[in-house]
C-alpha cells in the first residue's frame, strides 16, 4: 500500500477539476446567504423591540447577540456565554460562570459587568450583580426555569458603546445597517462556538411576501417567508419548504378604551369566534385552532380548551349588556393573513349582534388606536412556563408562571384569559421557501432559524 | 437533565442507563438487541406503574365516590396502541387497588376521562374527573420512552455499540488496559470498569488558544507503548495512561495519520484536510485538492484511494494518480475496512445528506472501477459526525448524533459475511 499508492500525488491535482457529482454531507465554508423578510425593524437592539415583536425580529437578534444559555433542538438548556451555572435549593439565587476570552465585535473583551448591566436592563425585577467574575441573579420569587428564560432573545447580551451603537458577541457581526431596509452581516471569525460556515448574510427588510416569492423564483434570494395559508400550495408547486411546529399565536388584543371595558363584551366576542373554521379554511389546515395561550405540543393540555364557537352563550352575554358599541379592529396592513382573520372575526361578531369594523394600519410603526388589534405573539421558548410568562408580559402583566406542576400551569393559563383582554385564535407555524443551494437548514420546533450551521452548495452550471 | 427525560423499557438490571454528564455508559449492542427483543413488553408495562399510581391517586382524590366510576382512555400522544393498552391496564389496576368500582360509562355515576397527551417535557396524562358540567382536571407528567433500536438482521454490516454520552464525541478508542478513551470537544475522558460498572477514571482538558472550528473533527491514535495522541485542528496532544490520565497539548500543524505510514495535513480553522499528504518519517509528499476523508485499498501490488473532496463527490484514484471514476450519492466520510467477504476490502460511505437528517452507512465493493453495494445500508438515528478506520483495519469507529435522544453514540462497524 505504502509503496504503490504514494507516487501518484504529483499528477493528481491536475486531474481533479471535475464538477461535483453530488453534494458532500460535511459543511462547506463560504458564500453569502440572501434572506428577505417582511418585517422592517427600526432597531437591532433587542431591548427596543416592541412587546409584539415578531419571531423574525427575535431571530435577527440571535445572529448578532449571544445569550448566557442556549436551547438545543430538544429545547434543553445548554451553555452559551455561561459555561456553567448553579442555584440554591429554592431557585431564588443563581450563579453563572462565564466563558473566558469572549470578544465583542468591536474587539474589546466582554467583561462580566457588561453582562450584568445588559441583563439588569432587560429584567428590572431581578437583582443582577457580580461575584468575582461570575454573575449572580437573585429574585424574590423562585425562578426554576431561569436557564430557559435566559435563552430567550430578549435576554441577549447587548453592550451599548459610548457612541450609542450596540455590539454583541454573536456568530455574525454587522457590516452595514439601514434601519427597516437592509442588514448585512459577516461571519465572526473568532466566534467562541466556531466560525459560521457562511461568509456573510444579506437581509432585505420590508419585502412583501409576494415580492419575496418572485425573487426566489428569479434566484435573487435564497430564503423567502411563506404565509401559513400558502404552505400547501407552495409544496404542491414543488418548492422546498421548511415548516416549524405551530409557534406563533394569532390573537385579539383588547385595548384599555372604555368602549371595550366590559368583560362580558369581550367574552361574547371570544365565544363567537369559530376557530376551527378559521384553521380549516383561512389557514388551510396549517397550525392549530387555539383557545389557550400555548400550542398543544408545548402544553400537552391545550386540547382541553374549546375551539368551536358557542353562539348561544355569546348571544346571551351580548343581550345582557346595557349597550353594544360599534368597535374598530386593527390589523397590520402588510399581513394578508391578519386581514383575513380580522374580517372573519367581524363576520362572527355580527352573527351575535356586535359590529366590528376591521381596518389595516402600520402597527409596527405607529401602534394602533383601535378598540381591538390582531396581534402575532411568537413563542418565546419551548418551555411552557417560560413561554407563558413571555405572553403574560407581552400583554402587560408581569410575574413568573408556576413551573412546579402541569396542573398549576394549566390554571395559570386559564387565569391569564379570565379577563378576555387577550383572546387566542390560532397557533400558526413559521414557514420558509428555500433555494436549492441552501444546506443544513434547521427549523427548530419553536420556529426561527439556526443560520450558524447553514452552508451553501456551490452553484452548478 | 436528559437523564431524567429517559424512561427505559428494559428490566432494571439489564437496561441501558442513559448517561448523565458526569457518567457516560458503555454497553454492547448484541446485548442491547437481545434485551430489546425479549424483554420489551413486560418491562414497558412495569414502567407505567409509577405514573399510573400517581394519576389514580389524583383521580380518587377528586372523585365524589368510589362506586361506579367509568374510565376511558384516549391517546393523542406518540404512544403505540399496545402501550396505551398497558397504561389502561395499569390505571384500572391502581384504581381497583384503591377500592374504586369501575363501571361502564352508561351505568357510571362519575367519569374519569383520561387523555394520554404529550408536551416538550414528555408524556402528559390528563384526567377529567366529574360529571355533567362539573369537572376537575388532574395531570401527571412522565418522561418519554427511548426509541427501541431497530433490530437489524441479515446485514453485511455489523455494529457494536461502544459508548453513548450527551456531549459531542470526536473519536473513541480502546485504551489497551481494558479502558476506553473518549475524545470530546474540550476534554479527553478515560473510563474503566470498576465494581462491574463503567466509571470515569480520569479526564484531561484539551488546551487550545483559538476557538475550535464549527464542524470540529479530531482523532485519537493509540501508540504501541500504551500512550496516545489526540489530533485536533491546529492542536496536537500527547497523553499517557498510567495511574492517572495525563495530557499535554501544543499548537501544531503537524500532519494527522490517515493510515499506516501515510499522514495528511489538516486545516487549522476548518473541517478538512488541506490536500498535502506525506509519508510518515519521510520528506516525500504530494498534493491533492482539499478533502474530508480517504479510504485506502491495497489491491495486489497496486493500491488505490477513494477520496471525498470538499468540492463534492467521492473519486477513485488509481496508482498512476488518475481519477478513474466518480461515485454519485456518497457522503463525505469514508473508511476502508478489511473483512473475510468478497475481495477482502470494502469501503464504507456515509450518505450525501444534511446533518439535520438520519444517516446511513453503505459498504461497497470496488469491482472493475465500479462501486457495487454490498448488503443493505446500516441506518443510524442521526447524522454520522465522524468515521475513522480503526487500527486493526477490520473495523471503523463511527460516531452518530442521535437526533431523537440528542446523545452521541459511538459504534464499531465491521463487515460480516453469510448473513
Amino acid at each position: 500500500m505504502r509503496r504503490s499508492a504514494y507516487p501518484l500525488f504529483a499528477a493528481i491535482s491536475l486531474l481533479l477539476a471535475l464538477r461535483p457529482a453530488v453534494a458532500a454531507s460535511r459543511p462547506h465554508y463560504g458564500g453569502t446567504l440572501r434572506l428577505e423578510l417582511s418585517a422592517s425593524p427600526a432597531s437591532l437592539d433587542p431591548a427596543q423591540q416592541s412587546a409584539f415583536a415578531t419571531s423574525t425580529q427575535q431571530q435577527l437578534a440571535v445572529l448578532m447577540f449571544d445569550r448566557l444559555v442556549e436551547l438545543d433542538l430538544r429545547g434543553l438548556p445548554q451553555p452559551g456565554l455561561a459555561a456553567s451555572w448553579q442555584h440554591d435549593p429554592d431557585f431564588r439565587r443563581w450563579l453563572f460562570h462565564l466563558r473566558s476570552g469572549i470578544l465583542l465585535h468591536n474587539g474589546s473583551s466582554l467583561r462580566p459587568h457588561l453582562v450584568a448591566m445588559s441583563l439588569a436592563a432587560s429584567n428590572p425585577n431581578w437583582r443582577v450583580r457580580l461575584q468575582g467574575e461570575d454573575i449572580v441573579i437573585e429574585s424574590t420569587s423562585p425562578l426554576p426555569n431561569l436557564p430557559a428564560e435566559l435563552a430567550c432573545a430578549r435576554n441577549s447580551i447587548v453592550v451599548h458603546t459610548e457612541t450609542g451603537a450596540v455590539v454583541g458577541t454573536g456568530p455574525f457581526r454587522v457590516s452595514s445597517w439601514e434601519p427597516g431596509k437592509h442588514l448585512a452581516l459577516t461571519a465572526n471569525e473568532d466566534y467562541w462556538g466556531g466560525r459560521p460556515f457562511l461568509d456573510s448574510i444579506e437581509v432585505a427588510l420590508g419585502r412583501a411576501q409576494r415580492d419575496q416569492a418572485i425573487d426566489l423564483q428569479l434566484g435573487r434570494t435564497d430564503v423567502a417567508e411563506v404565509s401559513p395559508d400558502q404552505v400547501r400550495r407552495a409544496q404542491q408547486d414543488g418548492q422546498r419548504i421548511a415548516v416549524s411546529a405551530p409557534a406563533e399565536l394569532i390573537a385579539l388584543a383588547f385595548s384599555d378604551k372604555p368602549s371595550v371595558k366590559e368583560p362580558a363584551l369581550r367574552e361574547a366576542i371570544s365565544l363567537s369566534i369559530d376557530r376551527s373554521a378559521i384553521q380549516g379554511t383561512l389557514l388551510q389546515k396549517q397550525g392549530e385552532a387555539a383557545a389557550g395561550l400555548l400550542p398543544q405540543w408545548v402544553s400537552g393540555y391545550s386540547f382541553l380548551f374549546r375551539v368551536t364557537a358557542d353562539v348561544e352563550r355569546a348571544r346571551q352575554l351580548r343581550s345582557d349588556l346595557a349597550s353594544t358599541p360599534s368597535l374598530t379592529l386593527a390589523y397590520d396592513w402588510s399581513d394578508p393573513l391578519a386581514r383575513a382573520i380580522a374580517e372573519r372575526v367581524s363576520v362572527n361578531a355580527r352573527d351575535i349582534g356586535i359590529t366590528i369594523q376591521p381596518y389595516g394600519e402600520n402597527l409596527q410603526a405607529r401602534g394602533a388606536n383601535a378598540d381591538v388589534r390582531v396581534v402575532r405573539l411568537p413563542l418565546a421558548a419551548s418551555d411552557p412556563a417560560v413561554a407563558l410568562s413571555a405572553i403574560s408580559a407581552a400583554s402587560g402583566r408581569q410575574g413568573a408562571m408556576p413551573a412546579d406542576s402541569p396542573e398549576n400551569l394549566y390554571a395559570a393559563d386559564r387565569a391569564l384569559r379570565n379577563d378576555f383582554r387577550l383572546v387566542p385564535i390560532a397557533y400558526v407555524p413559521q414557514a420558509w421557501a428555500l433555494s436549492t443551494r441552501v444546506r443544513n437548514w434547521v427549523t427548530p420546533r419553536e420556529a426561527g432559524w439556526r443560520l450558524t450551521d447553514v452552508w451553501l452548495e456551490e452553484d452548478k452550471p | 437533565m436528559p437523564a431524567e427525560c429517559y424512561n427505559p423499557i428494559f428490566p432494571r438490571d439489564l437496561r441501558f442507563r442513559m448517561p448523565s454528564r458526569s457518567q457516560p455508559v458503555f454497553f454492547f449492542f448484541p446485548v442491547a438487541i437481545l434485551v430489546a427483543l425479549f424483554s420489551a413488553t413486560p418491562a414497558a408495562a412495569q414502567e407505567w406503574d409509577a405514573p399510573a399510581r400517581e394519576l389514580a391517586e389524583k383521580i380518587v382524590a377528586h372523585a365524589q365516590s368510589r362506586t361506579a366510576l367509568s374510565l376511558t382512555v384516549k391517546n393523542i400522544s406518540s404512544l403505540s396502541q399496545s402501550r396505551v393498552a398497558d397504561v389502561q391496564r395499569a390505571l384500572e389496576s391502581e384504581l381497583r387497588r384503591r377500592g374504586v368500582s369501575l363501571a361502564e360509562p352508561e351505568r357510571a355515576l362519575e367519569q374519569a376521562r383520561v387523555t394520554l397527551s404529550e408536551n416538550t417535557s414528555g408524556y402528559l396524562w390528563v384526567a377529567e374527573v366529574g360529571h355533567d358540567d362539573s369537572w376537575d382536571v388532574v395531570m401527571v407528567q412522565t418522561p418519554l420512552l427511548a426509541p427501541v433500536e431497530r433490530a437489524l438482521a441479515a446485514l453485511a454490516l455489523r455494529r457494536t455499540a461502544l459508548w453513548t454520552q450527551p456531549e459531542p464525541m470526536l473519536d473513541v478508542v480502546p485504551a489497551g488496559d481494558g479502558g476506553l478513551l473518549v475524545l470530546g470537544r474540550e476534554s479527553v475522558w478515560l473510563y474503566r470498569v470498576q465494581e462491574r460498572k463503567w466509571q470515569l477514571a480520569g479526564s484531561a482538558p484539551l488546551a487550545h488558544s483559538r476557538p475550535w472550528p464549527r464542524d470540529l473533527r479530531g482523532r485519537l491514535v493509540l501508540q504501541e507503548d500504551g500512550s496516545f495522541r489526540a489530533y485536533l485542528p491546529g492542536v496536537q496532544c500527547s497523553g499517557a495512561i498510567q495511574a492517572q490520565l495525563s495530557l499535554a497539548c501544543r499548537e501544531s500543524d503537524d500532519p494527522w495519520p490517515l493510515s499506516a505510514g501515510v499522514n495528511a495535513f489538516f486545516s487549522g480553522r476548518r473541517n478538512f484536510f488541506t490536500g498535502v499528504v506525506k509519508l510518515a518519517g519521510s520528506s516525500e509528499g504530494g498534493n491533492l485538492d482539499p478533502f474530508y476523508s480517504v479510504a485506502m485499498f491495497p489491491q495486489g501490488e497496486r493500491g488505490f484511494w477513494i477520496v471525498a473532496f470538499t468540492s463534492g463527490g467521492a473519486k477513485l484514484i488509481n496508482a498512476q494518480g488518475q481519477v478513474v471514476t466518480t461515485f454519485a450519492g456518497w457522503g463525505s466520510d469514508l473508511a476502508a475496512i478489511a473483512s473475510d467477504c468478497g475481495s477482502g476490502w470494502q469501503v464504507l460511505a456515509t450518505r450525501a445528506a444534511d446533518s439535520t437528517l438520519p444517516d446511513s452507512l453503505t459498504a461497497y465493493e470496488i469491482v472493475n472501477r465500479e462501486a457495487i453495494e454490498a448488503g443493505a445500508p446500516l441506518e443510524f438515528a442521526g447524522p454520522v459526525t465522524a468515521m475513522w478506520s480503526a487500527a486493526d483495519g477490520r473495523n471503523a469507529t463511527v460516531i452518530a448524533h442521535n437526533l431523537k435522544m440528542g446523545s452521541y453514540e459511538a459504534f464499531s462497524v465491521s463487515a460480516v459475511c453469510g448473513h
